[in-house]
């Protein structure tokens, strides 16, 4: 398996890809974040964190909707070409207001 | 119950307490993914006939190299299974993916105190083991999911 350290990334495609992506996840994304960097093993990865709608968030939905999202950005973004694993994140918009300037790499 | 159920009990009554606490969110997430750790060691174990030998067997599995062939099967570069049921196929690495995420937002949890999860975050997570448990039980008589499972106690060698 190709080993590509962040550094060695081109920043303006893997944006442009995931701009790309980000299209086709729906309105339950209010929004997405992301960071490209060493996984607790040290492995280079990147790391989504995803504000879905309150609605989207309930616990009925989560699952499906968090799996769905995470799905997409997968197999679209297909990480192990980039080297990379993939990781997500979600928190509901109703917790993301109360974290808002606190938790820089949320907003 | 198995021990592995016990464990998602748990994370499921950890995450889905009123007002949980931090503690309560992070033991949660830590104890849903040694849930589906446990899981795919019982799985592997259970075919070794000599019941008393089981145990020992399964002190064999090391998170880190269960990780890294994880990892592998993601990618069909790697394990292109052709020839197989693509929608077995898509199970197996929705499994794969969701052991590898669970572990490092296990580290995350158990280690890393500088950050915040919330009641979203950390359902997601005991959510995300227990649809690898359910999807687990759609495809475990599948020769791709045994070999997966034997092959979680050999290390890469790259």
């Amino acid at each position: 398996m190709a080993w590509a350290p962040a550094g060695y990334i081109n920043q303006e495609k893997l944006a442009a890809d995931i701009e790309r992506v980000r299209r086709q996840l729906g309105p339950d994304v209010v929004r997405l974040r992301y960071t490209v960097g060493p996984d607790w093993s040290d492995e280079p990865s990147i790391r989504f964190r995803v504000v879905l709608t309150d609605s989207a968030s309930r616990p009925e939905t989560l699952g499906e909707v968090a799996g769905r999202i995470d799905d997409v950005l997968f197999s679209e973004l297909r990480p192990y070409e980039w080297g990379l694993r993939m990781y997500t994140n979600f928190r509901s918009q109703s917790e993301q207001a109360q974290r808002d300037g606190i938790d820089l790499e949320w907003t | 119950m198995p021990y592995h159920g016990e464990l998602l009990q748990q994370a499921f009554d950890l995450v889905q307490k009123q007002n949980p606490t931090q503690a309560d969110l992070r033991r949660g997430i830590s104890a849903a993914y040694y849930a589906l750790f446990h899981l795919l060691i019982s799985e592997t174990v259970m075919n070794w006939r000599f019941d008393e030998s089981r145990n020992t067997l399964a002190r064999m599995f090391d998170h880190g190299v269960m990780a890294r062939v994880s990892n592998r099967i993601v990618d069909p570069r790697v394990f292109p299974y052709d020839g197989v049921d693509p929608l077995v196929v898509g199970k197996l690495r929705k499994i794969a993916k969701a052991f590898t995420q669970l572990q490092d937002n296990r580290h995350i949890a158990d280690y890393d105190n500088a950050t915040y999860w919330t009641s979203t975050d950390a359902a997601e997570e005991v959510k995300k083991a227990a649809i690898a448990f359910v999807t687990w039980g759609e495809i475990r008589n599948e020769k791709i999911a045994q070999d997966y499972l034997v092959s979680l106690l050999i290390k890469p060698r790259n």
